[in-house]
């Protein structure tokens, strides 16, 4: 983390900046992990976002200046880290089951209690929105998983309600879509 | 499946998602791990991670053998075959890749890295009764230009143009060969040079310098038909 290191030291704010940077990770670094694995449903990944969010955040030079703000920041950071995962996994090449299986801790290892019809579902919800384009699936997740409101999320985003609940509206529609073809694909 | 039964599907995988119970242990283990690494980076050990035991100074193991995170360098460029084999986690290679971006030194590796697979491909595709191995197929990039100049070397400029001399000039008397046996006569006489100047006017013994042409129809013709009048250009 040779990087992060240095982008430590080069940041304006640099002085304050490990106080700054240990409170935010003490406040939000359960709602990142949470935000991830909800997008995600593997712990591992999750984990990795973490860090992936909190380097990201000592890199950006004004980084340590945004505590008031770092909440929503941090949530949607959170967010796009874990649907740029669950693209990638779209597009990276199948390993096999016994790999996968040693490498990540999922769903059913963290909830081994909850149904087999249930995890399909929120497996399938997770490849669908890995299928919507970036900002549908964003505002889907906020919304739907984080249980932001539109209000909320079109003044993090800076846009404006009419235009959140547009993209919205579409999103849930392409999903029950996907969601139709996804129990096809994997059934 | 009617709308609405679609719409409470999706309502029903929402709630499937937002009601996943999340053990609070894994939560505390991966925020001490990570903020480990952070604090090793300059953040104060304090907050979460100098408390969990980690010993520092101690190597660590293979983070891919172990799920443990990345910590430096080493961790990063340990994993390089593994990113370049595809076999790393989604967030791994991402970790791998914003890494990489911004460090010189393990970019340098990474590069290395590739260029040694690609040799060790093309060396694997030229040994005899192999089938070609996938090129950096994972990655959707084409092999390097190296290998692929070496695999179809190109032959040297000369000796393209010199095979392309030679195969317009067989290429011509082809030509010619073919349009000597199909042509009619009337065609010999428009054009007399193209058979040998004055034989072609005169029907001297020169002509037997086109054997194959005599044993055609319009030659016979030609020999029992009454002289013919000399054109202009017969001297």
């Amino acid at each position: 983390v040779e990087d992060v290191q240095a982008a430590a030291h080069e940041t304006p704010s640099a002085g304050k900046g490990p106080e700054v940077l240990a409170g935010l990770f003490e406040k939000h670094h359960e709602a990142v992990f949470r935000a991830a694995y909800r997008v995600t449903g593997n712990a591992m990944d999750a984990e990795d976002v973490l860090q992936t969010v909190f380097v990201r955040l000592l890199r950006r030079g004004d980084g340590l200046d945004l505590a008031e703000t770092a909440g929503g920041y941090l949530h949607r950071a959170a967010v796009n880290a874990a649907l740029d995962v669950m693209r990638s996994r779209k597009r990276a090449p199948a390993l096999p089951l016994e790999d996968v299986e040693e490498r990540t801790v999922d769903a059913a290892a963290v909830a081994p209690d909850r149904s087999s019809a249930s995890r399909d579902l929120a497996r399938r919800l997770r490849r669908a929105l890995a299928r919507l384009s970036p900002r549908q699936a964003e505002i889907f997740t906020l919304r739907y998983l984080e249980g932001m409101g539109n209000l909320e999320i079109a003044r993090l985003l800076g846009s404006s309600q009419t235009a959140i609940a547009v993209i919205l509206h579409r999103a849930r529609h392409r999903l029950q879509r996907e969601l139709g073809s996804l129990q096809g694909e994997l059934s | 499946m009617s709308r609405n039964e679609h719409y409470d599907e999706l309502d029903r995988a929402v709630a499937a998602v937002t009601e996943e119970p999340i053990d609070q242990a894994i939560i505390a283990s991966a925020a001490a791990r990570v903020w480990e690494r952070l604090s090793r980076a300059g953040a104060p050990a304090g907050a979460q991670g100098s408390a969990q035991g980690e010993e520092r100074g101690n190597a660590p193991a293979s983070p891919l053998a172990t799920g443990a995170g990345l910590r430096g360098c080493a961790d990063f460029q340990s994993m390089i075959p593994a990113y370049l084999r595809g076999e790393l986690t989604p967030a791994r290679a991402l970790l791998i890749e914003d890494h990489t971006r911004s460090c010189v030194p393990c970019r340098r590796a990474l590069r290395q890295a590739r260029e040694a697979r690609g040799r060790d491909q093309l060396r694997s595709n030229q040994l005899p009764g192999r089938d070609p191995a996938p090129s950096d197929q994972s990655f959707g990039r084409d092999p390097a230009p190296s290998a692929r100049s070496r695999r179809m070397p190109s032959l040297a400029p000369r000796i393209r143009w010199a095979a392309a001399a030679a195969l317009a000039a067989a290429l011509g008397a082809g030509m010619l060969w073919l349009a000597q046996q199909i042509l009619p006569p009337w065609a010999a006489r428009a054009w007399p040079g193209w058979r040998g100047s004055k034989a072609a006017c005169t029907g001297s013994p020169e002509r037997a310098a086109f054997p194959s042409a005599q044993a055609t129809p319009w030659r016979e013709e030609r020999r029992s038909a009454p002289p013919r009048t000399r054109g202009p250009w017969c001297a």
